[in-house]
């Protein structure tokens, strides 16, 4: 299983402000809060962890078929990081491991569950329209062109469902089901899948 | 003690900043999700917390945030808090 999430950076800006009072305190434990103010750029930081933690949240929904908003009770842990890249774990009630590339623009998270090393597609798209239905319906579409010269089957076979609490597969005309795991903000747009199912 | 109606008005006021689609926006009932129906960005939905406690002087703790996830359960939350006061 496989989840994915993906912050446009100046979107976020413009969204959400993080300095505003009590707000890291509701999504960040005591130790991730120290590592957002020691950073030289925290707002950065700030939306690493958050992608990190809600690629691991988009896994345990798809595990546990229950929603629900606990920011804080999603841990996160810093492996490694560099200007590009960050490999790390997000522990609730057992660990998921993420690895979440990091850009100028954007950042963009994966998250498996440990210690499975299954080898994932992730591709991430830009969009020139933010509007919500545009990227709606654009990533779908990036994700049914990739499948469908993956695996050589027309696009009308591929279809994207999600379940009653939102979560995405991929039914094939031949009934096969993928796991699959969506993302949008702002002009950017991602999606991870296994390499096989 | 505030009605529901009442109640419903005031969190549709805080809501209507952070959502993204106004089709369910503007047909929300108690069942509405935030961030399945609204598209509300759950970045967002703690914006959408903050703005309650401001707006009715309360503390939503972690446990009540954590079902905080439809128009109903906030209002609920809302009620228990205020009678605690």
């Amino acid at each position: 299983m496989i989840g994915n999430d993906i912050v446009d950076l100046e979107r976020a800006r413009v969204e959400s402000n993080w300095q505003r009072s009590g707000f890291l305190g509701k999504l960040f434990t005591a130790d991730e809060q120290r590592l957002i103010q020691s950073s030289t750029d925290p707002g950065l930081m700030v939306w690493t962890l958050w992608s990190m933690k809600e690629s691991a949240y988009k896994l345990i929904v798809r595990r546990t078929g229950r929603p629900f908003f606990a920011p804080q009770k999603l841990v996160c842990y810093v492996t490694e990081l560099d200007q590009h890249t960050l490999a790390g774990s997000v522990f609730y009630q057992q660990e998921y491991t993420v690895t979440t590339v990091i850009t100028p623009h954007y950042v963009a998270s994966v998250a498996l569950a440990t210690p499975k090393k299954t080898p994932f597609v992730h591709q991430i798209v830009t969009f020139d329209d933010v509007d919500y239905q545009h990227q709606h319906e654009g990533i779908r579409q990036v994700l049914k062109q990739f499948l469908s010269c993956k695996i050589v089957t027309p696009v009308s076979d591929i279809v994207i469902r999600k379940n009653d609490i939102g979560v995405p597969s991929i039914s094939l005309g031949d009934g096969q089901c993928i796991p699959i795991s969506l993302s949008h903000h702002g002009h950017y747009g991602a999606f991870a899948m296994p390499v096989s199912w | 003690m505030q009605t529901n109606d009442e109640l419903i008005t005031a969190l549709k006021t805080i809501v209507k900043p952070y959502v993204q689609d106004e089709e369910a926006f503007a047909q929300l009932t108690e069942q509405t999700s935030f961030i399945k129906d609204l598209k509300v960005n759950s970045a967002n939905l703690v914006d959408v917390a903050l703005d309650v406690e401001e707006k009715y002087d309360i503390e939503i703790d972690n446990e009540s945030m954590e079902r905080m996830l439809t128009v109903g359960a906030a209002i609920d939350i809302i009620r228990q808090k205020l009678a605690e006061k």
